[in-house]
């Protein structure tokens, strides 16, 4: 299985989105720990050009989903394909772009969901979470069921 | 044209939260409502009854029982019937046990649009409307300030970095809206009482085409803890100190968290 931590990387006017490097440090981080590479998916204006800056934060390779100035949800199909070679875990921004293309793949790959989530780690081969939930009351930790 | 609008039953905002000791939401003696941004949901789909363009709504919500009681508080906004998926089965559901009985459900149902509000009050992930539209195989138009619909499509107004752009996308669609929508109208006496008279009717997974193995048991992910959020430090005040040295403080406070 593999232990890639992939990630999605919004481009918009060119430039990437600040979500795009704090998620590719982010992967890096949760590569170094599964063993794999961070792998950006990057989409919107500017993704094509704009991918190798996604390197210096940490990102091993970028596969650009395609960089036309429409609904990021637009690229589930692209970012579905990409998902399906396998990975350990993808992480989104918490943006409505991020979140919508999150749920795409969620309900296309039947994959196991966490957030917004403060904190991950790889532990024991699976990425465990830590999320601040209702309304923040309460911190909990999870982790994929068993099997899934 | 016929909408379904997905609400969900949530502890009410300023509740006693809490997990129950197998970590699952404790919802025994505490005060329900109906999710704070599904109203605005309800809000949109009422206002195209209004104007002539849809001819029914129905509402649909998966939980335990007493969430019965969040779909009687919608019929009296108005709408025209209400469905209900639970099952013991379903305890423990997350986001996508949610889309997936959700789904099931709105395959049956078969509306021109299922309509939601953008996020829960409790999890806030935001994840089901989008994971159902990718089960249904249906487009998302998410995040709308307002909906239309006509000509064999559905169109939001959505927020953008520039203004204001309009999607489209051909029915049928899966949508969510923001609350600017406008603000959700109250149930009148009238609308209460006749929402005891509307139509509820109660499906299991069985009656979705849906078992407890199609689920994973319920869910695709466990809670394996649930703590109490770390104490806040207590405020630094800076007051009553001349400017030059309240300045030379700010800035050891900053250098101090690398902030600068």
């Amino acid at each position: 299985m593999s232990t890639d931590i992939l990630f999605l990387a919004e481009f918009a006017g060119g430039s990437p989105a600040r979500s795009a490097l704090e998620l590719a440090t982010g992967a890096a981080e949760l590569a170094s720990q599964s063993g794999g590479q961070a792998v950006g998916l990057a989409y919107g204006p500017g993704a094509a050009s704009g991918a190798a800056s996604l390197g210096a934060q940490g990102a091993a390779r970028v596969v650009v989903l395609g960089d036309e100035d429409r609904p990021a949800v637009t690229y589930a199909p692209a970012a579905v394909a990409v998902a399906r070679e396998g990975g350990l875990a993808l992480l989104a921004p918490a943006t409505p772009n991020g979140r919508d293309l999150a749920a795409a793949l969620v309900g296309s790959l039947d994959l196991p969901a966490f957030g917004p989530v403060r904190a991950a780690r790889v532990t024991d081969g699976v990425v465990e979470t830590e999320q601040a939930t209702l309304q923040g009351r309460v911190i909990t930790t999870s982790r994929p069921a068993d099997g899934a | 044209m016929k909408i379904v609008v997905c609400i969900k039953q949530v502890p009410a905002t300023g509740a006693d939260k809490r997990y129950t000791d197998d970590l699952r939401l404790d919802r025994t003696g505490v005060e329900a409502i109906i999710n704070p941004l599904d109203e605005y949901a309800i809000e949109q789909a009422l206002r195209l009854v209004d104007a002539g363009t849809v001819e029914s709504v129905t509402y649909l919500s998966m939980g335990p029982e007493q969430a019965g009681e969040a779909l009687r508080r919608a019929l009296a906004m108005g709408g025209d019937e209400a469905v209900l998926v639970t099952d013991a089965a379903l305890a423990g559901a997350d986001e996508w046990g949610t889309a997936k009985v959700l789904a099931a459900a709105l395959d049956k149902l078969a509306p021109d649009v299922a309509l939601m509000g953008m996020a829960s009050d409790d999890a806030r992930g935001s994840l089901v409307p989008g994971a159902v539209a990718a089960m249904r195989d249906v487009p998302l138009l998410s995040y709308g300030a307002e909906l239309t619909l006509g000509d064999g499509e559905a169109r939001v107004r959505r927020l953008s970095a520039t203004g204001f752009d309009w999607i489209a996308a051909p029915l049928p669609v899966v949508a969510t809206v923001t609350d600017q929508v406008g603000e959700p109208r109250y149930a009148s006496l009238k609308g209460i009482m006749a929402a005891k008279r509307k139509p509820m009717t109660t499906w299991s997974l069985a009656d979705i085409g849906l078992s407890a193995d199609d689920l994973h048991g319920s869910a695709l992910t466990q809670v394996t803890d649930a703590r109490d959020p770390e104490a806040k430090p207590p405020t630094e005040r800076i007051e009553n100190v001349p400017a030059a040295e309240a300045a030379a403080k700010i800035a050891d406070w900053l250098a101090a968290r690398k902030l600068i």
